[in-house]
């Protein structure tokens, strides 16, 4: 091709480098130079052509709400970790120079405690109902996500003091091998090296959910560690008998199927539209797979599929029982959706509205849609 | 490039601010306005599909630290495509990452189906050409083009952007367009 003088203005106007009067100079031009009208159309085309290799998004909804949350949730733990103000690295030199003298007058080897009333190790932002103790080179990270609140301790010790949680609310305290969840209470939980190593509770009661083992509930007075409970065994109870608003019944983890339950095969099924052959594998998937990060998914999936299948009340049960075990997920407002719109269509406004309480009718049109007539 | 309406909604530079305080409410909020802009940019670079996950969270997961460097203009779609395309070439240092992010991406080019009927009308042929023509650009040339072309957005962006001058920025881009043109005349017959 031949070469003109002319031809960078093409992308000067483009970039808005030009003056008024000299794009209109280059556009006259343009209409006849070869050369710069046949690279106008090469690189039109070129850009056009680019542009259709990549889908403009990931069609994967479930996937990109799992990356959200990952981000959320990554981001909140590096927040816990983050560096110290040195207002507060002072504060804290001080009091551990203090507790420091206080184990070397005591002459004893430390153990960790509850030091509830020490200044400056309190992290109890305002607004909060909960004030953390950590100690000692603690790795932790605190995150409100609605009426959930979670501690993650990745390793230390933490001594919590837990204002008693009003209906709705939960306080989970999540651990490398499992979790604690708590209404009302103070204690003290030690990790190391990625393993519970105890749980001691001084007022109320706990429940610890470590990973393949029954729940247990510890009362005032009470202490665990993985080489027994150091409570007397008629003291510790299965917390099957809590209430239900704390009692999560998680059961062992189930041994492991024999069949072979393919996750991507129920995605296929969904999105050929096979919603009663979908949400049939997503209820196996979920059933040989409770401990799998998908497991959140498959179960939401299958009320989704139930949905689809024109299956209303079939999808609100399992969605119900989905947000009994994953109150915090990110499908919490679509499965509390399909629970309100069954209730709707039975009738049960008070039903709908409440299980709807956490997004109120203005914040979506899904939600104020799934309200009907029974919005307030 | 298609941007979600945005009535009423809040600056981005106020939810970046929200970020550099350490409020995960704007980072959400962030995440839903632009991870289709950052997955699509990455995915254009050619990073590996396995890695484009990985990559988007990181991107996203980088504001925190660095919000508050953040300009303040309008939008900080520019900014964020920066972000994921210099993430994405740290990745992808590594000559065996590199190695198997051309070979996965040379199959892709054979098995991935057409994305909508635009590109089903301008014909897989050429868009195999074309994908073969952009793996064999240099990274840095690629980030150019993906950027100004794929992305639109302008050189000085760009520049900001990939944190190098306009200038080079347009250098690049004129490297880039001749070579994937002689690709495009060379095997499809432009």
């Amino acid at each position: 091709m031949d070469q003109c003088d002319r031809s960078w203005e093409l992308d000067a106007v483009r970039d808005g480098r030009l003056s008024p009067s000299d794009v209109d100079s280059f556009e006259r031009h343009r209409r006849t130079c070869a050369t710069c009208g046949a690279l106008a159309a090469d690189a039109e085309r070129l850009q056009r052509l680019g542009r259709s290799l990549v889908p403009d998004a990931p069609d994967d909804e479930v996937r990109v709400r799992r990356v959200r949350g990952r981000i959320l949730r990554d981001a909140a733990l590096a927040g816990g970790t983050a560096p110290m103000r040195p207002r507060f690295i002072v504060v804290l030199a001080a009091v551990l120079l203090a507790v420091v003298g206080v184990l070397v007058a005591r002459s004893s080897l430390w153990t960790p405690r509850i030091t509830l009333s020490t200044p400056g190790l309190v992290d109890s932002p305002e607004g909060e109902r909960a004030t953390v103790h950590p100690g000692p080179a603690t790795t932790w990270s605190r995150l409100r996500d609605g009426a959930t609140e979670r501690i993650h301790l990745d390793d230390g010790t933490l001594a919590l003091e837990v204002e008693h949680q009003r209906p709705g609310e939960r306080f989970l305290v999540e651990l490398p091998d499992g979790e604690l969840e708590v209404r009302g209470t103070r204690f003290e939980v030690v990790v190391k090296e990625k393993v519970t190593r105890s749980v001691r509770v001084l007022e109320g009661r706990v429940a610890l959910r470590r990973d393949g083992e029954p729940e247990l509930l510890l009362v005032a007075g009470e202490s665990w560690a993985p080489s027994g409970p150091a409570v007397a065994p008629s003291s510790a109870a299965v917390i099957a008998a809590a209430p239900p608003s704390s009692a999560r019944a998680l059961s062992p983890r189930p041994a492991a199927s024999g069949d072979e339950v393919d996750y991507a095969h129920a995605i296929k099924l969904y999105r050929a539209g096979e919603y009663t052959d979908a949400a049939r594998a997503f209820h196996a998937f979920g059933a040989a797979h409770r401990k799998d990060p998908e497991a959140e998914d498959a179960s939401f999936l299958e009320a989704a599929a139930l949905a689809q299948s024109g299956r209303g009340d079939a999808a609100a049960l399992v969605a119900e029982r989905f947000l009994e075990l994953y109150p915090a997920s990110i499908h919490a407002k679509d499965a509390a959706i399909l629970v309100a719109r069954a209730a709707r269509d039975r009738g049960h406004c008070d039903a709908a509205r409440r299980v709807l309480a956490p997004w109120p009718a203005t914040s979506s049109v899904a939600v104020a849609a799934a309200l009907g007539h029974c919005a307030p | 490039m298609k941007t979600p309406s945005r009535t009423n909604a809040r600056p981005d530079a106020e939810l970046l601010t929200q970020v550099a305080r350490g409020e995960l409410g704007g980072l959400g909020e962030l995440y839903d306005r632009y991870q289709r802009d950052v997955w699509r940019v990455l995915t254009r670079t050619m990073v590996h599909p396995g890695d484009v996950d990985d990559l988007v969270q990181a991107t996203f997961l980088e504001l925190p630290k660095i919000a508050a460097s953040f300009d303040g203009r309008d939008s900080c779609r520019a900014w964020l495509c920066g972000i994921a395309v210099r993430l994405a070439s740290r990745h992808r240092r590594g000559f065996g990452r590199w190695l198997r992010v051309l070979t996965a991406f040379g199959n892709e080019a054979r098995q991935r189906p057409a994305v909508d009927p635009q590109s089903s009308a301008i014909g897989r042929q050429e868009l195999r050409v074309l994908e073969r023509a952009l793996g064999k650009l240099s990274a840095k040339k690629r980030e150019v083009f993906v950027l100004v072309e794929l992305e639109g957005l302008a050189a000085d962006d760009a520049a900001r952007a990939l944190e190098i001058p306009a200038a080079t920025v347009r250098t690049r881009l004129f490297h880039a367009r001749a070579e994937l043109l002689e690709g495009m005349k060379r095997e499809a017959g432009w």
